[in-house]
């Protein structure tokens, strides 16, 4: 089940309405002979949504003047269970994991592809070994221009045409990463976590807007293990092993959620009290998710709370409210869920 | 009074140059460019949800200029605002049957917030400019029933002897062309020009605020707010001149507002008229045009010691400035901060220099003078220079190679 609130600009949940400003459950039983209900969302882009149903990827939304939907057609040879499927404005990206080779579509002219192989590289410290790596990749991070790969090995590749980033300097393997609008976050299996890219919004956690051009660690976090990071346009979330929730970053519309009534940036992480009303409220934080402008959260108790920019409902609450700039409650889930944000939806998924 | 069709129908005739530069932003993503394509060649296509439509295409072109460095970003994302505010205004405009102020208002403030983030189309450069003088023909109308029009205040400078340790500039009565280059443009020396803008028609006209209102009080301007862009509590923020003026010029118990380093006369040509670029700007080593900003803010704004790579001519139009001017080689006396970003800003603060923490700044010349209305100041490139208004106070920079 799929629970949204948010940009509806191009009918991507299938609603008449342009903003979702209260939570909906999508109902679309069949759209195009398709059986929507056991759709597994895969990414939420601000004019489309990928899907994944039956073994097949679509692109819903804005496909061209006339269509909605898109059925995403893979490269020969390719198999749908093997492959990541990605996209931004302007191409649509497939990942085939394990032959590490990377199919980019331009959005406007599918005919348009270009296919890239991602050469596996040992850091330069172990390439005297001339080792041939096994690798294969395991996640993509992709929004706007920026785009992150992972490999299982725990190695990063940057941009559209891969370039090793080199993580040795980082302790423990790499498990995740996270791409903001001009940074980037990476977190490693020790709970340590690295930020690199443009600081001119604080996005990087150092006390600074100092640019950082390789994996630097959050030092203010050393002390915490983090188990979760996420990346909004200009912000950075990080949720620690106890249910602690830190943020940092731009903070003009409330993103950060750490103080009502004020919306001072921070350069560095800041641990997130949860306000009920004037309490605070214990209960650990389970999932975290940002949009370009807001973030998502959800506690034990399963119900989920947002701050942020509210200009397309993105919320969950009525467009009336520009922005808020402490977490509130705005729904209860009944069952084990999971966030996943675009840059102005947010949507609550079944585990 | 004039209907809203008489207006749209005027509006509409620049369309045609719009589609036409569609062309210009054919890098913009297939969604975007679909919808303003089609709202520009089919009418019928716009109802009442396209105006929620619209703003979501500059809120989210917005939201990618925020991305990089600003003077990087890709044209056709500034172009497609511009494109997308021109669409607003005549969506906007669509439903209306009549100018009411509010109405007026909204228009000038979609106009403005294109001016102010998109960026100009090669086919119709002056578009948000045509659609503002356009509006401004009903709003000039209307504005004679505006009751509560704003008296003008005589600015009381402070005139204590002002004690500085300081060399007081040279002021020459409008020096000819060949003495100012050889003197000042070659050998990049400060100089105070007297008697060189005695026609400007801004001496006169700007100083009843009410005609500054008349022209541009319902315009959107960016203002920066706090004592000096040093401060952490420095921010920016979008009002209408009007709101300026009341809520900053002529009310001090508010934070300090700046209309500091703003192109106010691309914005609002009107005001462009009531002044000449002065023929020293001549002197050029590029075919690039000058440079020109508007200062305006009440007593006390400060610009903290800086520097800038041009030429500059600074006109007192309104009010009094006192300026301190260091040369270049004497950077290391003022301890510029280190970021690169800051590092054409110095932390010494010469009004009450704290020789503790900056002792060098004791071997530092300091040139000094308090500008008048009607004087010109020069400041050579990358000449350091500290300025606050004695009191209300409104300037125009020459900027140029």
């Amino acid at each position: 089940m799929q629970i949204v609130a948010g940009n509806n600009l191009n009918h991507q949940w299938f609603y008449d309405d342009l903003i979702i400003s209260e939570f909906r459950v999508i109902t679309a039983e069949s759209l195009c002979n398709l059986h929507y209900s056991s759709a597994e969302l895969l990414q939420i882009n601000w004019f489309y949504n990928i899907v994944k149903i039956q073994s097949c990827f679509y692109l819903i939304g804005f496909v061209n003047s006339e269509e909605t939907v898109r059925k995403i057609k893979l490269p020969d040879n390719c198999d749908s269970s093997n492959v990541i499927v990605l996209g931004n404005d302007y191409k649509l990206i497939v990942v085939d994991k394990s032959l590490c080779k990377i199919w980019v579509y331009n959005l406007e002219d599918e005919t348009e592809c270009k296919c890239i192989s991602l050469k596996i590289e040992a850091p330069e410290e172990c390439s005297v070994k001339k080792k041939k790596l096994e690798d294969h990749i395991c996640k993509v991070s992709l929004l706007n221009d920026s785009i992150l790969y992972l490999t299982e090995a725990g190695s990063v590749y940057c941009g559209l045409l891969p370039c090793y980033v080199d993580t040795t300097h980082c302790v423990g393997k790499v498990i995740d990463v996270q791409c903001g609008y001009e940074h980037f976050i990476l977190l490693t299996d020790t709970g340590l976590i690295y930020t690199w890219g443009n600081g001119r919004r604080l996005q990087l956690g150092h006390g600074d807007i100092s640019n950082l051009e390789i994996p630097t660690e959050v030092e203010a976090l050393a002390g915490v293990k983090i188990i979760k990071i996420c990346a909004g346009g200009w912000h950075s979330l990080a949720l620690s092993e106890f249910g602690d929730l830190y943020a940092w970053g731009w903070n003009d519309t409330g993103q950060l959620g750490i103080t009502a009534n004020e919306k001072y940036s921070c350069s560095l992480p800041s641990l997130v009290d949860i306000l009920d009303s004037d309490t605070v409220n214990t209960k650990n934080v389970k999932d975290i998710a940002c949009g370009s402008k807001f973030s998502a959260i959800l506690l034990e108790d399963k119900s989920v709370w947002t701050s942020g920019n509210n200009n397309y409902g993105q919320l969950g609450i009525s467009t009336d409210i520009k922005c808020i700039t402490a977490f509130r409650k705005v729904y209860q889930c009944t069952n084990d869920s999971k966030l996943m944000c675009g840059p102005w939806t947010t949507a609550i998924i079944d585990k | 009074m004039s209907n809203t069709s008489e207006i749209l129908e005027q509006l509409e005739e620049l369309k045609c140059n719009v589609a036409a530069s569609l062309q210009e932003i054919s890098e913009l993503d297939i969604c975007n460019k679909t919808f303003l394509q089609a709202y520009l060649n089919d009418y019928s296509k716009i109802n009442p949800s396209s105006i929620i439509f619209i703003q979501a295409v500059i809120d989210y072109m917005y939201e990618k200029v925020n991305i990089g460095n600003w003077k990087e970003v890709k044209p056709f994302l500034r172009k497609t605002i511009t494109i997308a505010s021109y669409l607003k205004l005549l969506i906007y405009l669509h439903d209306k049957k009549v100018f009411t102020n509010s109405v007026v208002q909204e228009c000038f403030k979609i106009i403005d917030y294109g001016i102010l983030f998109g960026s100009p189309l090669d086919k119709e450069p002056k578009l948000l400019q045509k659609c503002a003088g356009i509006l401004q023909s009903i709003h000039i109308h209307r504005s004679d029933d505006s009751t509560n029009k704003i008296k003008l205040e005589t600015n009381v400078v402070d005139l204590q002897e002002i004690k500085y340790n300081v060399i007081p500039l040279e002021v020459l009565d409008c020096p000819s062309m060949e003495y100012f280059y050889k003197n000042f443009i070659l050998k990049e020396l400060p100089v105070v020009l007297d008697k060189c803008i005695n026609h400007w028609p801004a001496l006169k006209k700007w100083q009843d605020p009410n005609y500054l209102l008349e022209i541009a009080g319902m315009r959107t301007i960016s203002i920066e707010i706090g004592n000096k862009y040093t401060d952490a509590d420095w921010t920016q923020k979008l009002m209408t001149l009007k709101e300026f003026i009341t809520e900053h010029i002529y009310k001090s118990n508010t934070s300090t507002g700046y209309l500091a380093q703003y192109q106010l006369f691309d914005q609002v040509p009107e005001l462009r008229n009531d002044v000449t670029e002065p023929e020293y700007c001549c002197f050029s080593d590029s075919d690039d045009p000058t440079d020109i900003m508007a200062w305006f803010g009440p007593k006390g704004t400060v610009s903290p010691l800086h520097h800038d790579p041009k030429k500059n001519l600074l006109a007192q139009v309104i009010g009094e400035k006192q300026i301190f001017l260091y040369a270049p080689t004497d950077s290391e006396y003022l301890y510029p901060h280190e970021h690169e970003l800051m590092n054409n800003t110095a932390r010494v603060d010469p009004r009450e220099p704290d020789l503790t923490l900056y002792p060098k700044y004791a071997s530092a010349k300091a040139y000094y003078c308090l500008l008048k209305p009607g004087q010109l100041l020069f400041i050579p490139p990358k000449w350091w220079h500290f300025v606050e208004s004695l009191s209300v106070s409104f300037s125009v920079s020459f900027w140029w190679e």
